[in-house]
């Protein structure tokens, strides 16, 4: 069962709104792997993704298919910032019941590296989003035209990595 | 006409338990109050406000009801309609007094006396409760596991905000999902301790929504989880100098 995608609502609308006081200059982790989770091939799902970025380039994050109750979404930094549809930040979360299913992102600063990972809203009042449980992870897939493709599971030791897929390509 | 008999009535009742009960020591204030009565045969399968839910009372009473106490709740007196238990048509031996303000203790009280007939309002006489047991109730305030966390202490104090947290971690410790969390970050949660993240290795943090210089509490619905790199960018006195994977 797929998530409901309005198309009407802005970007960001819905996300964590209070993500724009970081000046940048933290320190955010690094490329992370599963531990507890892998994927059918025997490999560790990816926790937290980190890919090299420059400033200026554009990166094009296509949400594919949601199979959730829970709200499902990505959570994107860098140390500098990010431009999406506007509004600039170090830190944005895209959630693809409410962004369009393609979304622009440009990188106006950064350390060299772009990190995301999937975030979700089960809905418990955790938090703004929740994220990086114990069975939390991605598949990463290099596709022929270049893009990398993101399926994540969320929370379960029984991962099938449907709950979110999305697709990243990044353009000069 | 009623109406004004209901105050007189209520009057009557307030000037009673003073006589009743002395008034705690302390400010007085008003705690909100729901009650839910049982009779004699369920009030022991009741005993705490905590249990209501598995044990639902013959009869939810409805306001007003008052409390006036400084700590928790001692002394509380009802309309006699709001402890009426319709299903047996008679009046409750017992009462179960539950804060609305999850961070007032509640307990029970035992009606006193016996209800009287008032000409011009039947049986609808303001009706006096007498608060025994309430002492030994109160001991039972304080934090247990399931329970709010802002819960007051055993002393009737607030907690610290370190107990909050502790409190928060080991509630959620008894309401994760399979997966959630490791097995070492149970163990970790169910001590108060806050889960660390299993790969990077530092602890997950608590944001207050509204923070505590603007007024913020320590309750449930104005905390957040987020790990130390999301805290810094949605909290400006939050600097996160931890450690990260290489």
């Amino acid at each position: 069962m797929g998530a409901r995608r309005d198309r009407s609502v802005p970007v960001l609308q819905g996300t964590c709104a209070q993500v724009s006081t970081d000046q940048g200059g933290r320190p955010l982790p690094n490329r992370t792997l599963s531990r507890a989770v892998r994927g059918p091939s025997g490999d560790p799902a990816v926790k937290i993704e980190a890919i090299e970025v420059q400033t200026g380039q554009t990166v094009r994050l296509t949400f594919e298919s949601v199979n959730s109750a829970w709200r499902q979404g990505v959570w994107l930094a860098t140390q500098g910032e990010l431009s999406v549809a506007g509004t600039t930040s170090p830190q944005v979360v895209l959630w693809s019941d409410t962004a369009p299913a393609e979304v622009e992102i440009v990188v106006q600063v950064t350390d060299g590296l772009m990190r995301l990972y999937n975030v979700w809203d089960s809905g418990r009042r955790r938090g703004p989003f929740e994220s990086q449980s114990a069975t939390s992870g991605m598949l990463v897939e290099t596709m022929p035209d270049g893009s990398s493709r993101y399926s994540c599971n969320d929370i379960g030791t029984d991962a099938k990595f449907d709950k979110l897929v999305f697709r990243l390509r990044f353009e000069s | 006409m009623i109406p004004l008999l209901r105050t007189v009535a209520s009057a009557l009742a307030a000037v009673l338990l003073g006589w009743l009960l002395p008034a705690s020591a302390g400010a007085a204030v008003d705690v909100p109050l729901v009650a839910y009565t049982y009779d004699a045969l369920h009030i022991q399968a009741a005993p705490a406000h905590d249990r209501v839910e598995r044990a639902p009372p013959t009869t939810q009473a409805v306001l007003p009801l008052h409390l006036a106490s400084d700590r928790g709740w001692s002394v509380a007196f009802a309309w006699p309609e709001t402890i009426y238990n319709t299903r047996n048509s008679s009046y409750d031996q017992s009462v179960l007094l539950v804060p609305t303000d999850s961070s007032a203790a509640g307990g029970e009280a035992t009606l006193s006396g016996a209800p009287e007939m008032v000409p011009g309002m039947g049986w609808e006489r303001a009706y006096s409760i007498r608060a025994t047991g309430v002492a030994a109730k109160s001991s039972s305030a304080g934090w247990k596991v399931g329970k709010p966390i802002n819960t007051l202490t055993k002393a009737g104090n607030s907690p610290a905000w370190s107990t909050v947290r502790a409190r928060y971690w080991k509630n959620g410790a008894t309401k994760a999902l399979d997966g959630e969390y490791s097995p070492a970050n149970l163990t970790r949660m169910g001590r108060g301790r806050a889960p660390l993240h299993d790969e990077v290795g530092v602890s997950k943090e608590l944001n207050h929504r509204v923070p505590r210089h603007q007024g913020g509490g320590h309750s449930f619905n104005n905390l957040e989880e987020v790990w130390p790199w999301e805290h810094a960018a949605i909290d400006r006195f939050r600097f996160y100098k931890g450690p990260v994977p290489k």
